[in-house]
């Protein structure tokens, strides 16, 4: 620059103006001085900003799906497994005659043509999904139609090859495949495992940058299930709810099968139910809701066993005590007298009678012994009242009401007593239950025995014993006066020729929204055990509204029988003696 | 061949020396670099040539480039005075042929501004730089004093400025028509223009640029893009968006040679208008630092030439062509950075480019001819002669006319002010070397000239 500056005005004198020159190069010089600060602004001060935004607009993240964990049951039947599909989608602008194709589609994915018809003539769309989860099958003849707009794309899809069987506890699996109700719900975490990424930076048209790193963190996938739940308890309890409940043309019902020794549940079946391969169809959602956990009944008389065993263990009642229930009532002042079934009055009954004829003021009398804060105290330690921790979505409390807090009446200790003005869920009674006979043990109940991780390493649930609710001697006792109730009282339609068989039964009125009980509405049922000598089975039937007959004893009973001979049969259990021919 | 021998005389009398080094250095590098950031910018190129393609190409413009450099440093560039007019009204009728004739022009991204013969297309406004250099450096070179005049300088160079810049606006381009005028401004200005009239100039040009950019629709938003650059990114704002992430992804030292992820399809016109931007991203604040040096580098040796040029038309030539190249590439990198609103011309020797690049290529080569010719420092500065001749030993390549006493500068700058350029630049150099045959031969050329420019002006 000095030598243009010294030679401006001393050059050769050509004829133009050298200060001009200079000029013109000071110019330039501050026209680069500009940019040199534009750049500086860009390259410095907001480079980090720029880098950033650039990076997240070529920054392509994918998610990478794991494959989702299967379902077996104890016998290692899959009870739920994976299948790539197909999502049949249209894009409707390609397609020429519409009603033609809604015509050729509509018979191939189950609709009417009139129904895939008006999914074409949305108005606005671009595209519309007409199928999910289609079957290799039907992919292949759609796609054999050759019908332009047709899309078909593979999806992972969840197949549940029993169908119905086990539902309620199964849950099922949304088109996205994330887990709804049941073991699907509770462990979609553990089954779904966890998605991988792959990012990738992409160029202004969409595609891979191929000379740019990739970076990929590879899915790891779901793990396996292994259930307490056996396929043939599950097959032989749902046979026969089904029956039953069609003999008696009732609403619903639920069975459940617990292994008293673990708390591991072998079966858990409700009515009605669902097939979870086509939950679409569902138009009800509390269908989902499994009965076993999620709805609460009042137990009645099933109830009995609980108060039973309470007052034997706190020494307050033997099973000989006698008590005398004349004159047939017992009265709460404010509230109508209470009664034994039908008003009848049994006169002296020792504590077997009061179990084998459900006596209510029996029931009052031992609660009475027990006490009041002591009984409710004892009522929680059998779980009544809160969630038995079972490895299921959508598990109900149940309501015990507390003395003096909120809807406490004085009369609810006696009707307690008998399992009135009390809710259950039927696996909570039947875990207490299960509890009674197993040598006083509260078990924490469970489905899933086993995880087995993607990596080859397993979990085993080893069964958790929440409490000692009773003593052994008092579970003893207790085993026997509940066989009593099936050997002499309303329990006879549970026997099983040859085995010994332990049972309480129940009716009981079902509570109406309004208040007071919904009249001919009934929920019949009966809480066993079997062997007796040493139990190997807890089984509850419930029937909700039976029509033919509204008592436990004759409605539950004989289904309860059938539940234990046909297990007996399947685990090849021997009779306790032998059958009387 | 004839000008060949004419130069080996000329040599021999040691009246042409070497080119100017320093510039002949800074081209190779701008060329060179030019051409490793067109294939690593053309890389992920979708057009189905490839980055390779492209390379080649570009090589064979800078073969056809260099080739013309060579010939033009050796043709004496007194030469082309004779070309300044049919150059001229030939740029015209092309200019005119593209933008009248339908069918004739090659339409791109809304603007006609190639010709397609053949296997090549070019743009006819590039042509219309070193038109607009010769013819303005000879005009005002014959002109000398007339520049100063309002009707026969101001208002002839209006007319000339505004029939080519009007049909270069016809095309439409706007960035071109910015240049041309720059370049054109340029020589007036350096030609002696009366500031007066350089500002009456300055502002009737600026309100024409004004009205013309906020007539057209696309050339008003562009301008909006420039005052709200964040405004509307996902059109109009995209290709400087892109630039702008490019330029600070780069950040100080870049993301290294070739590493640029812009380039793949977000940044349009990467290998083009917008390679700046690349250089920025793959070799940062330094990149480009060193890019700005280049160009200052050439802007510093070409205005050194322009002010050393043995005559008025060597240093208007010098002026135009220097002014050409650094303003394009000022221009060019402004409107990448912002510092100016985008129009979309090339980066002389780096962008990818036919025409543009062999048209440069040529002008430098008529600008290091015209290095050949500048005087030195010691015929410069007489002062120093004079004490030379007290000197104990004179530099033994002084020409003995140094060595005579120098007529006092005024008395024949009085003498021959109210001649014509020529023969006044004839009288100042005849003092020391009227005798030699090479300048009879100038002094020839030079009438020549004057009576053609006599003629059409």
């Amino acid at each position: 620059m000095s030598s243009i500056v010294r030679g401006a005005g001393s050059g050769p004198d050509n004829g133009i103006a050298n200060n001009r020159v200079v000029v013109l190069f000071f110019v330039f010089l501050l026209f680069i001085a500009l940019i040199g600060y534009r750049i500086t602004a860009v390259q410095v001060v907001r480079s980090g900003e720029l880098e950033e935004v650039a990076r997240a607009e070529r920054t392509d993240s994918e998610s990478v799906p794991a494959r989702r964990g299967e379902i077996f049951d104890a016998r290692g039947q899959r009870l739920a497994t994976n299948m790539p599909a197909t999502r049949l989608s249209a894009v409707l602008a390609e397609i020429q005659d519409k009603a033609a194709f809604a015509a050729a589609i509509a018979p191939l994915i189950d609709r009417s043509a009139e129904d895939v018809l008006a999914a074409l003539e949305q108005p606005g769309a671009a595209w519309v999904v007409l199928a999910r989860r289609l079957n290799p099958e039907v992919t292949e003849r759609i796609r054999a139609l050759g019908l332009a707009g047709v899309f078909l794309d593979p999806e992972p899809s969840r197949v549940y090859p029993f169908g119905e069987l086990a539902s309620h506890v199964l849950g099922f699996t949304t088109y996205d495949m994330a887990g709804a109700y049941g073991l699907e719900g509770e462990y979609d975490a553990v089954v779904g495992g966890s998605a991988g990424t792959l990012v990738a930076e992409l160029d202004g048209s969409g595609n891979i940058i191929g000379i740019s790193p990739s970076r990929f963190a590879p899915p790891i996938d779901g793990s396996d299930l292994v259930l307490t739940i056996d396929s043939a308890v599950q097959y032989i309890i749902e046979d026969v709810l089904e029956k039953t409940i069609a003999a008696q043309g009732a609403e619903g019902g639920t069975i459940i099968v617990q292994d008293p020794r673990t708390g591991a549940i072998l079966g858990m079946a409700s009515r009605p139910a669902y097939d979870p391969n086509a939950f679409v169809a569902v138009d009800d959602a509390s269908v989902f809701l499994n009965p076993a956990i999620s709805f609460v009944y009042e137990p009645g008389s099933t109830f009995k066993s609980i108060v039973m065993a309470i007052g034997l263990d706190d020494g307050v009642v033997t099973p000989d005590t006698i008590h005398n229930d004349a004159p047939g009532y017992v009265e709460v002042p404010g509230f109508p007298p209470i009664t034994n079934n039908n008003g009848r009055v049994w006169g002296d009954e020792t504590m077997w009678n009061v179990l084998e004829h459900s006596t209510n003021l029996g029931a009052i009398f031992v609660a009475e012994r027990i006490g009041r804060d002591r009984f409710y105290q004892r009522l929680t330690d059998f779980g009544i009242g809160m969630p038995t921790g079972v490895d299921l979505q959508g598990e109900e409390a149940g309501i015990l009401t507390l003395p003096f807090t909120d809807g406490w009446n004085d009369v609810l200790f006696y009707t307690n007593a008998f399992g009135q003005g009390v809710a259950v869920t039927p696996l909570q009674l039947t875990n207490a239950v299960s509890a009674i006979v197993n040598g006083g043990r509260l078990m924490q109940p469970y489905v899933v025995a086993q995880v087995r991780h993607a990596d080859g390493t397993t979990e085993s649930h080893q069964p958790v014993v929440v409490r000692n609710v009773i003593s052994e001697r008092t579970s003893e006792q207790m085993r026997l006066m509940l066989e009593s109730v099936v050997v002499n009282g309303t329990g006879t339609y549970a026997a099983v020729a040859g085995y010994r068989i332990g049972a309480k039964t129940g009716t009981a009125q079902v509570p109406s929204p309004d208040g007071g009980y919904i009249e001919d509405a009934t929920i019949a049922s009966i809480v066993g055990f079997a062997p007796v000598e040493d139990p190997r089975f807890t089984v509850l039937v419930k029937i909700d509204w039976p029509k033919e007959s509204p008592w436990g004893e004759t409605v539950g009973g004989p289904a309860l029988a059938e539940v234990f001979a046909r297990l007996f049969d399947l685990y090849g259990i021997a009779p306790s003696r032998p059958v009387e021919e | 061949m004839k000008w060949m021998n004419r130069h080996s005389s000329l040599r021999a009398r040691a009246l042409v020396h070497e080119p100017d080094g320093w510039l002949l250095a800074l081209l190779t590098a701008l060329v060179t670099f030019g051409t490793l950031m067109v294939y690593s910018a053309s890389f992920p190129d979708g057009t189905g040539e490839g980055a390779l393609g492209v390379l080649l190409r570009q090589l064979l413009f800078v073969a056809v480039g260099a080739t013309g450099l060579l010939i033009a440093m050796r043709i004496d560039y007194h030469r082309y005075a004779a070309l300044a007019f049919p150059a001229m009204v030939a740029a015209l009728l092309l200019l005119a042929a593209l933008v009248l004739i339908p069918g004739l022009g090659t339409s791109a991204y809304g603007a006609k501004r190639w010709i397609d013969i053949g296997p090549v297309t070019f743009q006819p406004s590039e042509l219309a730089k070193p038109v607009i250099v010769l013819y303005m450096a000879t005009w005002m070179a014959g002109k000398r004093e007339r520049v100063r005049s309002f009707s026969l300088g101001l208002v002839q160079f209006a007319v000339i400025m505004g029939l080519l810049i009007g049909l270069v606006m016809l095309e439409p381009d706007l960035g071109t028509s910015i240049l041309i005028a720059t370049i054109g401004v340029a020589i007036f200005l350096v030609a002696g223009a009366e500031l007066v009239h350089f500002g009456i100039l300055a502002i009737s040009g600026s309100v024409a640029f004004l009205t013309l950019a906020l007539s057209a629709s696309y050339r008003r938003d562009r301008l909006l893009v420039f005052l709200n650059p964040d405004g509307d990114i996902q059109n109009l704002g995209w290709q400087l968006y892109q630039a702008r992430l490019a330029l600070g992804s780069g950040g100080l030292f870049g993301v290294g040679l070739g590493a640029s992820t812009q380039k793949f399809a977000w940044l349009p016109a990467a290998h083009n208008d917008a390679i700046f931007a690349v250089v920025g991203e793959e070799l940062g604040l330094l990149g480009c630092t060193v890019l700005l040096g280049l160009f200052v580098a050439v802007a510093y040796r070409g205005y050194r030439i322009a002010m050393r040029a043995p005559d008025a038309l060597g240093a208007l030539i010098a002026v135009g062509i220097t002014t050409w190249i650094v303003f394009q590439a000022a221009f060019n990198i402004g409107g990448v950075t912002l510092a100016i609103p985008f129009t979309g011309i090339p980066l002389p020797f780096i962008s990818a480019g036919g025409t543009s690049l062999v048209v440069a290529m040529c002008a430098m080569g008529v600008l290091l001819n015209i290095s050949r010719q500048t005087l030195s420092d010691a015929e410069l500065h007489p002062v120093v002669s004079r004490q030379a001749v007290t000197a104990p030993a004179p530099a033994p390549n002084m020409v003995v006319a140094r060595q005579a006493p120098p007529q006092p500068a005024a008395a024949w700058r009085q003498d021959t002010d109210s001649l014509p350029l020529v023969t006044h630049v004839a009288a100042r150099e005849a003092i020391p070397r009227s005798h030699t045959g090479a300048r009879r031969v100038l002094h020839r050329r030079h009438r020549v000239e004057r009576q053609r420019d006599d003629r059409w002006t």
